[in-house]
């Protein structure tokens, strides 16, 4: 925590590496958790930088005794929304984006197993709404307990068990259309 | 505990996120439902599985796009500390700055031009000599056999206003 006040302070100061440090922890889920929402490796990092602009910008706000990790991810979580809305706001870009979002991730290096992955986690997060979809990437890709989820969603822990009992509700429900209900009855 | 209320909290059971008193309901339950525990298996299942796609559809940072993200972050704070400048240097005071000083101009220096052709006036030799000399054109001629000196005093409209030897 220590360390990480001295960080602040430097990045304060206008010290690029000290905010490089400060962030570096971060960056990978960060990214994870745009790229998630987006579905889109571009437009992933695109918020990413928008954030960390936004990140830069109001340092000076974080008071070092709060969690960095909370107030960094709400700060993604904010800029990822307003991204969603305006995306939604133009139908034309949002359809050219389900075009290219079967391929967005794709490479010549990434195999076809991948791909079917993809597909699958397209298939079973599309119906969940964007807070939802949060709520269930930060408690289970990131592992975030309900209190810091909480936080970063700027929400009660209540509302955020209803979040994601929903969204797992509806994963469930997603993932027995994916492989039928007959695989399941073999093995209980 | 019921099924009906089970079934609620199965997917939070799921993911060990019930309070100890009711994750233990939940489970003396289970012991008892077979078709709950179908249910509760299921969520299980599909979580794991869930969870794993996502983990192998992890990203990450290429370290020079990373490097340079930073600093366009850190570039990105310049530009808006120059945005926060005093308030002389804010854009609408500037303007406004702007907008006073091309008034004063206007005054000091159009004006008076204005007052004359709208007067319709035309100044007398006399006037220009006071006024404005370098209105008036002068003329000497002199000649090289006698000596003898021509001065020609002319206005802006080339009048000949005054001769003298």
């Amino acid at each position: 925590m220590k360390d990480e006040a001295a960080l602040v302070d430097k990045a304060l100061g206008g010290d690029e590496s000290a905010f490089e440090e400060l962030l570096h922890p971060y960056r990978k889920g960060m990214l994870n958790i745009a790229y998630q929402m987006t579905g889109n490796t571009e437009e992933a990092r695109d918020i990413c930088q928008t954030a960390m602009i936004k990140v830069f910008k109001h340092l000076k706000r974080f008071r070092p005794g709060k969690n960095l990790k909370n107030w960094l991810y709400k700060i993604v979580k904010n800029v990822a929304n307003d991204f969603y809305r305006k995306k939604k706001r133009d139908e034309r870009l949002k359809e050219e984006h389900k075009k290219r979002g079967v391929s967005a991730g794709y490479s010549p290096e990434k195999d076809f197993l991948n791909r079917e992955i993809k597909e699958k986690i397209e298939a079973c997060l599309k119906y969940l709404s964007p807070r939802e979809k949060m709520v269930f990437l930060l408690r289970d890709a990131e592992g975030f307990s309900i209190k810091e989820t909480a936080r970063v969603m700027g929400s009660s822990s209540q509302s955020v068990r209803t979040h994601l009992c929903r969204a797992r509700r509806k994963l469930r429900l997603e993932f027995e259309k994916i492989y039928p209900k007959g695989r399941w009855s073999n093995e209980v | 505990m019921k099924c009906k209320k089970v079934k609620r909290l199965l997917s939070l059971y799921a993911g060990n996120d019930l309070s100890l008193s009711m994750a233990s309901a939940v489970k003396s339950h289970l012991s008892s439902c077979p078709e709950c525990r179908r249910e509760y298996k299921v969520y299980i299942q599909s979580l794991q599985e869930i969870k794993g796609w996502l983990k192998s559809e992890r990203i990450d940072w290429d370290e020079a796009e990373w490097q340079q993200s930073v600093k366009r972050a850190a570039a990105g704070k310049i530009t808006q500390k120059k945005k926060l400048a005093p308030w002389p240097f804010k854009p609408a005071w500037a303007l406004g700055f702007m907008m006073v000083i091309s008034i004063v101009i206007s005054i000091f220096w159009l004006r008076p031009s204005l007052f004359r052709e709208r007067s319709g006036l035309q100044p007398d030799a006399a006037l220009i000599k006071q006024t404005s000399p370098q209105e008036v054109v002068e003329m000497t001629l002199v000649s090289r056999e006698t000596g003898f000196k021509i001065k020609w005093f002319l206005n802006k409209n080339f009048n000949l206003e005054e001769e003298s030897e």
